[in-house]
C-alpha cells in the first residue's frame, strides 16, 4: 500500500515536471500552426480553431531557407570535427603526461569556462579580419571551436583519467608512441564520452547569432539563427512564421538528441563528468 | 576497432580540407569579383544592398522579384545583390563595418542614422559627386529630401517617408459617448477619461515606448522641444515650461491608467488597438498593412494627431538611400536613381511604402491607396528629429528620462533638468 | 600511476593550447586594454587613454548595482531550483520505473531548445494578457485584478529566473543521474535492513556519495546564471527602468546602444574578477567541508 502510494507520488510529480518541460514546445507548435488572423486571440486559444502549414510554407520558400540549414549543418560539423580533434589532444596531454606549465596553463583553460563570449566580440572581430578570415565560414568554425575547448577538455580529461593506466603500458611494451595509445587505445575507449560533448556543445554551436551576424555578410554564408532573426520586422513582426521557422531550426538538434540519447547518460556515466 | 577510428579521423581531416577549400575559394571568387568590376567597365558590375525590409514582408517580395531584376533588365552588366538585415542590427553592422571597410555599396538607413555615418565620413556627398543630382532632386519631395542634407551637402536621396496618425476605434469611443475623434489635446485628455469611466480594464491610449519617435509629437504639438532650433542645446527646451506639461499631462494620464503599452508585459500596442485593449494609438502606415493582414474584421479609424498649442505636429519617420561604394559609384547612383524613379516607387508605394517621388504621388495607382490621404495630410506639417549624430544616444536619454517620470514619484522639471545636463554632455562630447 | 615526461605531451599540448590562446586569451588581453580606453563603437581605430576613467565609471554607475544585485537574485533562486529538481528527477527516473525514457526525454527538450524560442515563448505567457493571466483570472478566478508579470521588477527576476529552472533542470538531472548510478547498490541495501526511510537514505547514503557532482553541477550553475543574457534581452531587456538589467545586457546595452567599448571591457573584467572570486570561495569552501 505504501509503495502504491509512493509510486502514485513520483508519476505525480513526473507528469507535471514532464508536462511544463515540454508545454513551451507545443504551444509554440500549435502557434505555428494558427493562420496569421487568429494569433492574438483574446481570450487566448490553446488549440487552434483554424489549422494551416502556410507558416511552415513560407518560412520554407521565403528566403534561402535550405542552404541556411545547410550553412549551419556545414559550421556545425565541421567545427565538431575540430573541437573534439583539439580537445581529446589537450585533454591526453593533461591524462597521460607531466609537462611545465601544465597547471597554470589548465588553470587557464578553466578560467576559460567562465568568459562569456559576447565580451570577446569586438577584440575577436579586429583579429579575424587581420587574419582575413571575415565574412568567411572558418570565421566562424574557429572560434566556436576555441570557444568549446574548455568545457570539452574537461570533459574528456575526466574521462581518459578513468582508463586504466596499465593499457599505456603494454602499448610501450609493444613499441608504440604516444600517437598511437591516442589514436588506437585512448580514443575508441572513449566513444561514450563524445555523445555527452557532442548533446552538450551542439546547441550553442547551433544557435549562435551575434557573431555570425558580426562577421558574415554574404547572404549565402548565412546560417540559420540569421535567417530567423530577419522575420522580425522593425515595427510588426509575423510571429507564426517566427515560430515556425524557429521550429524548423530546432528539429535538427532534437532528432539529434533522440539519436543518441541511448548513448547519452551511459557516456556520462563512464567517468566523463565527475568534478 | 582501431582501423574504423584511423579512417574516421582521415576522413575528417579530409573534410576539413574540403571545407577550407571551398571557404577560401568563395572569398577569393567574391572578391576577385568586385575587383574587377571596379576596374574593368563594361564587365560584370555587383552591387550589394543592403535593407531592412523584413523577410517574407511585400516589401521584400517585391524588391527582389519585382524591382531588381526590373533594374538589372534595363542596366546591362550591373547584377543587384540584396541583402536583408534587421533594424537595428543593420546599423550595428554600418558602425562596426565602418571601422573596417566592409561597407556596401549602396543601404537603406533610417533618415536618423544619417548624420552620423556622414560625420564619420563613409557617405558619398552626391551633389558634390553627380552632376544630375538636382534634375533628381527637383523631382522629390522637400520634407524627406532634407533629411538627407548635412551642413551643406546631400548624402542621400529619400527613398519613402512616413509618419504617424491617430487611429481611433470608433465602437469603444461611441460606447464611452464620444462621437468623433478627438481634435484637440484638451479633448484628447478629456476622451481619455471618459473611455476609462466606461471601459475599466482598457486603456484611452497606447504608446508602445517613450522614445523621441513616441514623445516629440507630443512636445512639438504643444510648442516645446528637446534641442535648440541650431541643435547645440536642450536647456530651455527640454525643461521648459511647454515641455514640463505636456510631459505632466501625460504621466498623469498614466497613473490614473489611462494610457499604458511602453512596460514590458503589456499587451502590444497595435494588436491590442484592434483588440480593444486601446481605444487610441499614433502609428505609421504598416498598422494598416497588420490590420488587414491579421485582424480582417477590425474596422479601423483615422484621424490627425490632437493639435496642442502648436498645431498638430507628428515627427517624420522613413529612409534615405545612402551610397558607401567606392569603387562602384557611378554603378550605385544608377541604382539609386532607379529606385526613385516613380515606376519603382509606384511599385513600393501599392504595398504600404509612402512614395517621395512627385509623379509617383500624382499616379492613379497611388491615388487608389485610400489610406494614405491621412498620412499624407500629416506629413505636411511633420517635422524631423534633429540632426545630430549622437541622435541615437540622446534617443537612450529621453527614454530613461520619461520612464522615470513615468514610473516613479520623482519630480518632473527635476528630471528633465538632469536630462538636459545628460544631453548637453553628449552635444560637447561630440563636437 | 606515474605520468610520463618528455616531448610527446607538448606534440599534443602546444598546438592546441597556442590555438586557444590566439582566438580567446589574445582578445582577452586586447580587452583588457581596451578597459583602460576611451573607445567606442563609432570608431575602432581611435583610442585614447583614460586610466581607470572606465573602471570609475561603472562604480558609479548605479545601473552597474542594481545588475549585481540581479545577478545574485536570479542565482539564488535559479541554482539550487535546477539543482534540487534535477536531483529529484533524477532519483525519480534512475531506478528505472516503467517510462523512464519518456520522461528522460521530456525534461531535457528544454535544454536542446534555443535560449531565443524559449524566451520568446516565456514572454508570450507571461505578457499582462498572456495564458498565465487568463488561466489565474478567467478560468480559476483567484483575482479579478491584472498581475503585470513583466513590469514589476521582482516579479520580472522570478519569471527569468524560472526561465532558467526550466531550461537548466534536465541538464542537472543527466549529470545527477550519471552519478546516481555510482552509488553502490549494496549500501542501500544495507540501510533498508536498518530500517531507514527513504529520506534518511537521501541524506545518509546518496547525498555524501554524490558530493563531488553536486559541487561540479553548482559551480557549473553559477558560472552559468552570471552568463544569463538572451532571456532578459528578449523578455524585459532590463527594463522597467534598468530594474531588471544584468551584468550581460549592461554590457551590451553600453557596448552597442552607447557605443561605449571602454566602459564595456571594464565592466566584464570587475564581473570576471567577481566570477573568479566565488569560484575560489566555492574551492574553499569545499575543501572544508
Amino acid at each position: 500500500m505504501r509503495s502504491l502510494w509512493k509510486s502514485i507520488c513520483v508519476y505525480a510529480f513526473l507528469v507535471v515536471g514532464g508536462l511544463i518541460s515540454i508545454y513551451p514546445l507545443v504551444y509554440m507548435f500549435m502557434t505555428a500552426l494558427k493562420p496569421m488572423t487568429l494569433l492574438f486571440e483574446f481570450p487566448p486559444r490553446f488549440l487552434p480553431s483554424e489549422m494551416t502549414l502556410s507558416n511552415f510554407r513560407n518560412a520554407w520558400v521565403s528566403q534561402n531557407f535550405a542552404l541556411y540549414l545547410f550553412n549551419s549543418v556545414l559550421v556545425t560539423i565541421a567545427s565538431f570535427g575540430l573541437i573534439f580533434l583539439f580537445s581529446s589532444m589537450l585533454a591526453f596531454a593533461y591524462s597521460r603526461f607531466d609537462f611545465k606549465g601544465k597547471k597554470l596553463s589548465f588553470t587557464i583553460l578553466m578560467g576559460g569556462l567562465v568568459i562569456p563570449s559576447l565580451t570577446l566580440l569586438i577584440p575577436q572581430f579586429v583579429l579575424i579580419r587581420q587574419l582575413g578570415m571575415f565574412d568567411s565560414r572558418w570565421g566562424l568554425i574557429v572560434i566556436y571551436t576555441a570557444g568549446a575547448i574548455p568545457f570539452t577538455t574537461f570533459m574528456l580529461k575526466g574521462f581518459f583519467d578513468s582508463i586504466s593506466r596499465d593499457i599505456d603500458e603494454s602499448v610501450e611494451m609493444e613499441g608504440g608512441n604516444a600517437w598511437t595509445l591516442f589514436s588506437s587505445i585512448i580514443l575508441p575507449l572513449s566513444k561514450p564520452a563524445f555523445v555527452p560533448a557532442t548533446i552538450f556543445n551542439a546547441l550553442t554551436v547551433w544557435e549562435e547569432f551575434p557573431w555570425a551576424l558580426t562577421i558574415i555578410n554574404d547572404p549565402a554564408k548565412r546560417t540559420l539563427p540569421i535567417a530567423l532573426a530577419n522575420f522580425q520586422g522593425q515595427y510588426t513582426t509575423q510571429w507564426g512564421i517566427v515560430f515556425a521557422g524557429s521550429l524548423i531550426a530546432i528539429l535538427p538538434i532534437i532528432l539529434l538528441f533522440l539519436l543518441l540519447q541511448r548513448y547519452f547518460i551511459a557516456g556520462i556515466t563512464a567517468g566523463a563528468v565527475k568534478g | 576497432m582501431t582501423n574504423k577510428w584511423s579512417k574516421l579521423s582521415l576522413v575528417i581531416l579530409a573534410m576539413l580540407l574540403v571545407l577550407t577549400a571551398c571557404g577560401s575559394g568563395a572569398g577569393t571568387g567574391n572578391e576577385s569579383a568586385s575587383e574587377s568590376g571596379g576596374k574593368a567597365t563594361g564587365k560584370q558590375v555587383t552591387l550589394t544592398f543592403w535593407h531592412h525590409y523584413s523577410t517574407a514582408s511585400p516589401e521584400e517580395k517585391t524588391l527582389t522579384g519585382v524591382l531588381i531584376p526590373k533594374f538589372e533588365a534595363e542596366n546591362p552588366g550591373i547584377k543587384v545583390k540584396a541583402v536583408a538585415i534587421p533594424w537595428e542590427e543593420l546599423h550595428k553592422k554600418l558602425q562596426i563595418g565602418g571601422s573596417g571597410g566592409d561597407l556596401p555599396d549602396v543601404a537603406r538607413l533610417d533618415i536618423i542614422w544619417v548624420p552620423e555615418f556622414q560625420k564619420r565620413g563613409l557617405l558619398q556627398p552626391l551633389d558634390e559627386k553627380f552632376s544630375d543630382f538636382n534634375d533628381i532632386a527637383k523631382g522629390l519631395l522637400e520634407g524627406p529630401l532634407s533629411t538627407a542634407k548635412v551642413g551643406e551637402h546631400y548624402y542621400g536621396l529619400p527613398l519613402n517617408t512616413n509618419t504617424k496618425v491617430l487611429f481611433w476605434n470608433k465602437d469603444m469611443l461611441a460606447q464611452s459617448g464620444i462621437d468623433k475623434a478627438p481634435e484637440t489635446a484638451e479633448e484628447f485628455f478629456a476622451d481619455l477619461a471618459q473611455i476609462k469611466a466606461k471601459y475599466d480594464k482598457s486603456w484611452g491610449y497606447g504608446e508602445p515606448a517613450l522614445q523621441g519617435w513616441n514623445i516629440l509629437p507630443w512636445i512639438w504639438s504643444n510648442g516645446g522641444d528637446v534641442l535648440s532650433p541650431d541643435f547645440t542645446t536642450a536647456d530651455g527646451f527640454l525643461n521648459s515650461q511647454a515641455t514640463i506639461d505636456i510631459v505632466t499631462k501625460l504621466k498623469a494620464a498614466y497613473t490614473s491608467g489611462q494610457l499604458a503599452g511602453f512596460k514590458p508585459g503589456d499587451v502590444p500596442v497595435t494588436e491590442g488597438h484592434a483588440g480593444g485593449s486601446y481605444a487610441m494609438m499614433a502609428e505609421g502606415p504598416w498598422a494598416v498593412a497588420q490590420f488587414q493582414s491579421q485582424f480582417g474584421d477590425f474596422t479601423f479609424e483615422m484621424a490627425s494627431f490632437p493639435k496642442g498649442s502648436a498645431g498638430s505636429i507628428q515627427v517624420l519617420g522613413g529612409e534615405d538611400l545612402g551610397i558607401f561604394s567606392k569603387d562602384k559609384q557611378e554603378e550605385s547612383w544608377k541604382f539609386v536613381k532607379f529606385m526613385v524613379s516613380e515606376a519603382a516607387q509606384v511599385e513600393m508605394g501599392k504595398i504600404g511604402q509612402i512614395p517621395v517621388n512627385l509623379d509617383a504621388m500624382e499616379s492613379n495607382e497611388i491615388k487608389a491607396v485610400a489610406y494614405y490621404a491621412p498620412f499624407l495630410e500629416q506629413l505636411k506639417t511633420a517635422k524631423a528629429r534633429p540632426p545630430v549624430d549622437s541622435w541615437p544616444q540622446i534617443d537612450g536619454v529621453l527614454s530613461d528620462t520619461m520612464s522615470s517620470i513615468f514610473m516613479t514619484d520623482k519630480d518632473v522639471k527635476a528630471e528633465l533638468d538632469a536630462a538636459v545636463s545628460k544631453i548637453d554632455g553628449l552635444l560637447k562630447l561630440n563636437n | 600511476m606515474r605520468k610520463k615526461n618528455g616531448t610527446a605531451g607538448y606534440l599534443f599540448f602546444l598546438p592546441v593550447f597556442l590555438f586557444f590562446a590566439v582566438f580567446i586569451l589574445y582578445p582577452l588581453i586586447r580587452n583588457f586594454l581596451y578597459s583602460f580606453y576611451d573607445f567606442r563603437l563609432t570608431d575602432l581605430n581611435h583610442l585614447e587613454f583614460i586610466g581607470l576613467g572606465n573602471y570609475r565609471h561603472v562604480f558609479q554607475d548605479h545601473v552597474f548595482w542594481i545588475s549585481l544585485k540581479n545577478i545574485f537574485i536570479y542565482g539564488i533562486i535559479s541554482v539550487p531550483g535546477q539543482m534540487v529538481l534535477g536531483f529529484l528527477v533524477a532519483y525519480a527516473l534512475y531506478q528505472n520505473r516503467p517510462g523512464t525514457k519518456t520522461f528522460r526525454v521530456l525534461f531535457f527538450l528544454p535544454v536542446i531548445t534555443s535560449w531565443v524560442v524559449a524566451s520568446l515563448i516565456f514572454k508570450f505567457v507571461f505578457t499582462d494578457q498572456g495564458y498565465l493571466n487568463y488561466f489565474i483570472m478567467d478560468v480559476l478566478h483567484f483575482t479579478d485584478k491584472t498581475i503585470s508579470w513583466l513590469s514589476d521588477p521582482g516579479k520580472a527576476m522570478m519569471v527569468v529566473s524560472f526561465l532558467g529552472i526550466w531550461k537548466g533542470v534536465g541538464w542537472a538531472m543527466v549529470i545527477y543521474m550519471a552519478a546516481l548510478q555510482g552509488v553502490p547498490k549494496d549500501q542501500y541495501e544495507a540501510a533498508s535492513l536498518d530500517g531507514c526511510n527513504a529520506w534518511q537514505q537521501i541524506r545518509h547514503i546518496t547525498l555524501p556519495s554524490i558530493r563531488s557532482t553536486t559541487f561540479f553541477i553548482q559551480m557549473m550553475l553559477i558560472i552559468g546564471a552570471f552568463n544569463v543574457f538572451t532571456s532578459i534581452y528578449l523578455i524585459t531587456d532590463g527594463g522597467p527602468l534598468h530594474q531588471t538589467e544584468v551584468m550581460l545586457t549592461r554590457m551590451y546595452q553600453k557596448a552597442f546602444t552607447e557605443y561605449d567599448l571602454g566602459y564595456a571591457s571594464a565592466l566584464s573584467y570587475v564581473f570576471a574578477v567577481i566570477i573568479a572570486g566565488l569560484t575560489f570561495l566555492q574551492f574553499r569552501l569545499n575543501k572544508q567541508e
